[in-house]
């Protein structure tokens, strides 16, 4: 390892940095843990651009209204009362549509940004943090991750294809040495990639501890790659199991599985979000190496489940189980590919 | 025996092109063809249908392996002079358009777009050329490929003063040169469409190609420098249309991505055939060609193939191809795993593994089990001879009981006499009882609380639906049972016994919960696919299994008139996908009624059968409703209290509408 990384619980980042003026970037969601990190910022808050990311087709539209509105009434007691500071936008929005949003922010000044992903999709957080870690007007970046207290049986729906990320697509090769793959719930659409692309080593991640429910659907998840690939003339998967919170743990497996890139790879993160949130720096930093680029894959569910997740969860110590970790410090970017090489 | 021979369902999909040699079953190919033929074609099928392995025969690659293994390859030798190349639209960064907003009108936009895919295109002419010239001499007879250094230098030069590419490759020296500028332009697309680049590249706006005109004029070259001989045929296939259909930018006005490669069909190119894989609900009713107010026209601009109705069981089963193609591949997926056996002996194999099944009567005796007469619901009323005889009767053969009381109920008990049973008159009306024996033996499982039994060959075949991945589960789950009960049988009598019904009927079962499962994991509405899947099925069971005349044993399907149907273009479009992805089978019919309305009708897809305990033959009459009950019917699915299948527009969920979207 060669940089330190810090993370650990909102509290604990926060009091460790010497900035005092915080401006978020988060959603006004149906899940409750979407306000928590707005909530444990306090006084160093002192703006917010909050989205409310609507799907193209959801079951209950008129309960999703209701949930909103009732969030958004959440956040102004917080503090949040500018309706500027709140943005309808779609889930399927263009890179364009996200680069408008974010630049709105960055236009007011704020140079200290806590990007709030816990329940932010992956389309929009993957290319918000690629906005924002090129650039320069931001001098130091959080992200903030906060574990809800449960999850709904079914998550989300409506998978779309198979494709590479907005901001997130390789050079065009067919040919990778491995594909990493952060064990999920479902393996959506990942068998026809699997089909698409010519790879020598499937590599999982697995996220550790599991802990039920999600312990039995990650096995299985596991299997059923295991199933898909066992006919192919490519290696067996092999498994690294990895604290699923440890973002800089993750992000330094990934140089070591790719020794820094050099082996080209492709990514698809099924995972928890901090094991996403590692893919996506991994991949930035390739790009700014100029090293093959790293391709994310992922398929996008058109429809979120109105109860994907409820409440959110307390510590040992009864406070939001809110992660940080530090992405920009004082204008230096944490995740670089190490140097030695 | 420890491992499961058909462990491997998408083997098809995904083998390399040397195990694709052993696998491949050549059986549906001389039922497409016209893949093979000069011309478009528009391909489609549901996953398990063949249709990627049809088409991975117009690989490079693959037929490359043929000839390494010495194995014929499966296309006809008079058809055997192409070269195949193309693009996978979902992977190939086509559907990236949709990421970002191009500047410029959606006319110039279109254009870009089919500039892309030509350069794309022509990129993997390139590459299938190369893969034939790599392996040598043998293949320029059979193939018609061949390039020397002057050939290739000539190309190069041709190429880069050809006025196709606007001056964009002028400045190459040879063709690594020419290639790699091509790279460079797809690069460049990648690039702007995930914000590598802020703007969009001026030189390629200034030099863009019309949808389809570089490739054809490559392959004109080609021929012209005799790289490719005369009588060659392209075949370019651009496979995941349907994913077109879902690019948006959120523009006022949106880009018709579709109708750019329709462009490419609409010029019914001698130099080029299409070979374009969709989702027929993608492709029906679109057809509009860029730049024109015309739509394509089957038979002049396109043909047709529909994999999965080829493959469907139609009113005569002597014409279905689907139990020979079963065989077959079941034959080769054995060798593949290591056992030896010879193509034909599939048919025979199939027989020996699974048997014939158990035989109605026996089925409801299985159900009704020590207390037979709960499999029959005697009326108080009916005279008591009548009463005492239908119990007896019941208590030796409960299939004939039920039907028995269905007869009555039907028909009334004058007349019959229980002292005179020879001839029972629901026995000897041939039709009238085949139509209802399904449907007795769902409810007598039903009274008697057991879950019914699916077994033998005939059910395998019937429940797979004319899909070869459906069948190949069966067999993976009757298999998996065999193991898990562990039954001793060596790897040498594996295939030599029958696999006792009971253990097969527990394979069906799970095969069935697997296939019901996997509906959400699909592409497009599969939620709502899967809802509205459950609620219908188990609405037309309930409403089956309570029929006790056995009056409407043909009410496992619904049907619903074209003309009432055409009102709601919304919902006809979402029964097409249900069609489309195979969770619901859509038929053309006759009706029954005066008005001789044109009506489709639509059962589940067989494998779904047996969760929801309904029967997968399709007997007599559907159940006629109107389109409009079939809207209520989705409405109820999703839980939804108003119009499921409203516009966009009325979706849209502003909670903060003072600030617009």
């Amino acid at each position: 390892m060669d940089a330190l990384r810090p993370w650990g619980s909102l509290d604990w980042v926060l009091s460790h940095i010497d900035v005092s003026d915080w401006a978020v970037l988060g959603t006004v969601s149906v899940e409750d843990r979407s306000i928590a990190t707005v909530s444990a910022m306090g006084a160093a808050l002192t703006s917010a651009r909050l989205f409310a990311i609507h799907d193209p087709d959801p079951l209950d539209p008129q309960e999703v209204l209701k949930k909103l509105t009732e969030r958004k009434r959440e956040f102004a007691q917080l503090g949040i009362k500018d309706d500027n500071s709140y943005v309808d936008t779609a889930l399927m929005a263009t890179l364009d549509d996200i680069n408008t949003e974010v630049d709105a922010l960055l236009k007011t000044g704020a140079a200290n940004i806590v990007l709030d992903i816990s329940a932010m999709p992956k389309r929009w957080f993957f290319a918000i943090l690629k906005i924002l870690s090129g650039d320069d007007r931001v001098k130091n970046l959080l992200v903030t991750y906060a574990s809800p207290q449960s999850y709904g049986t079914v998550l989300a729906e409506n998978p779309g294809p198979m494709v590479m990320l907005p901001g997130f697509a390789g050079d065009g090769a067919q040919d990778y040495h491995s594909i990493i793959i952060g064990i999920g719930f479902e393996p959506l659409g990942i068998a026809n990639l699997l089909k698409e692309l010519r790879l020598k080593r499937i590599r999982l991640l697995f996220p550790f501890p599991p802990g039920p429910p999600g312990y039995n659907r990650n096995w299985m998840f596991v299997k059923s790659i295991e199933d898909m690939t066992r006919t192919q003339s490519i290696e067996p998967p092999d498994r690294q199991s990895i604290h699923m919170f440890d973002c800089p743990h993750i992000f330094d497996a990934l140089c070591e599985m790719t020794n820094s890139g050099k082996l080209g790879s492709v990514l698809a993160p099924y995972g928890p979000k901090s094991m996403s949130l590692a893919m996506c720096l991994f991949s930035l930093a390739i790009a700014q190496a100029r090293r093959p680029l790293v391709p994310i894959y992922y398929s996008q569910p058109t429809r979120y489940s109105i109860d994907y997740s409820t409440g959110i969860r307390r510590d040992t110590a009864e406070r939001p189980d809110i992660k940080a970790y530090i992405i920009k410090l004082f204008g230096n970017g944490l995740y670089q590919l190490p140097k030695s090489n | 025996m420890s491992s499961n021979p058909f462990f491997e369902l998408y083997v098809g999909d995904r083998i390399s092109s040397e195990e694709f040699v052993t696998v491949f079953s050549p059986f549906l190919v001389k039922h497409a063809e016209a893949l093979f033929v000069p011309g478009n074609v528009v391909v489609t099928g549901m996953q398990g249908s063949g249709k990627s392995m049809l088409l991975s025969l117009l690989k490079p690659s693959v037929r490359v392996q043929y000839a390494k293994a010495r194995e014929p390859f499966p296309v006809p030798p008079r058809l055997r002079r192409f070269i195949g190349a193309g693009v996978n639209l979902a992977h190939s960064n086509a559907v990236d358009f949709g990421y970002r907003k191009i500047p410029g009108d959606p006319a110039e936009v279109s254009i870009l777009f089919g500039d892309f895919l030509n350069y794309a295109i022509c990129l993997d002419v390139f590459e299938s050329v190369q893969t034939f010239l790599k392996e040598g001499p043998q293949f320029a007879d059979e193939t018609g490929v061949r390039m020397d250094p002057e050939q290739r230098i000539e190309l190069a030069r041709s190429l880069s003063r050809d006025e196709v590419w606007s001056g964009y490759l002028e400045s190459c020296n040879g063709l690594d040169e020419v290639i790699s500028r091509m790279r460079d332009r797809i690069s460049s697309y990648r690039r702007y469409l995930h914000m590598n680049d802020k703007e969009f590249d001026g030189s390629i706006r200034a030099t863009k190609t019309a949808m389809g005109t570089p490739v054809s004029r490559l392959v004109e070259l080609m021929k012209r420098l005799e790289i490719l001989q005369e009588n060659v045929n392209v075949f370019i296939h651009i496979d995941q249309y349907e994913e077109l259909a879902n690019l948006s930018t959120g523009s006022a006005a949106e880009t018709d991505y579709r109708a750019v490669i329709n462009r490419a069909l609409a010029t019914r190119d001698p130099l080029v055939s299409y070979r374009i894989g969709s989702r027929g609900y993608s492709w029906n009713g679109h057809g509009y060609v860029l730049g024109s107010g015309a739509k394509l026209e089957e038979e002049r601009d396109y043909k047709f193939v529909n994999l999965d109705e080829k493959l469907r069981r139609n009113e005569n089963v002597r014409t279905w191809i689907f139990p020979g193609f079963a065989a077959d591949v079941f034959a080769r997926r054995l060798n593949h795993s290591g056992f030896d056996i010879s193509g034909k002996a599939g048919a025979t194999l199939l027989g020996k593994l699974f048997g014939e099944g158990i035989s109605s009567t026996e089925k409801a005796r299985i159900y009704a089990g020590k207390n037979r007469q709960k499999a029959v619901r005697i009326e108080p009323s009916w005279p008591e001879p009548i009463r005492i005889w239908l119990t007896w009767l019941a208590d030796s053969d409960p299939l004939s009981a039920r039907l028995g009381e269905a007869w009555f109920l039907q028909k009334g008990v004058q007349g019959f006499d229980p002292s005179s049973t020879e001839q029972l008159p629901w026995e000897t009306k041939q039709w009238w009882k085949k139509e209802r024996i399904d449907v007795a033996l769902a409810q007598i499982a039903s009274r008697c609380q057991q879950r019914p039994l699916w077994s033998g060959e005939d059910d395998i075949i019937q429940l797979s639906g004319g899909n070869i991945l459906t069948f190949l589960s069966l067999c993976q789950f009757v298999w998996d049972a065999l193991l898990q009960v562990g039954e001793p049988r060596s790897e040498r009598d594996a295939l030599q016994r029958k696999v006792e019904d009971e253990i097969q009927a527990i394979g069906v079962m799970r095969a069935s919960d697997h296939w019901l499962k996997k509906v959400s994991q699909e592409t497009g509405r599969s939620g709502d696919r899967l809802r509205f899947v459950k609620t219908v099925g188990e609405m037309l069971s309930r409403d089956l299994l309570q029929d006790r005349k056995l009056s409407n044993p043909g009410h496992s399907g619904f049907s619903v008139a074209e003309e009432d149907l055409d009102q709601f273009p919304k919902l006809q479009l979402f029964l097409q996908e249900l069609s489309d992805y195979g969770n619901l089978v859509q038929l053309s019919h006759t009706t029954k009624e005066k008005d001789r309305r044109s009506r489709q009708k639509w059962y589940l897809n067989p494998i779904f059968c047996p969760q929801f305990r309904l029967p997968f033959k399709r007997h007599k009459e559907p159940r006629y409703v109107r389109a409009s009950d079939v809207n209520l019917w989705l409405l109820r699915a999703l839980g939804k209290t108003s119009d499921p299948l409203t516009t966009d527009s009325e979706r849209e969920l502003p909670l903060f509408p003072h600030l617009g979207r």
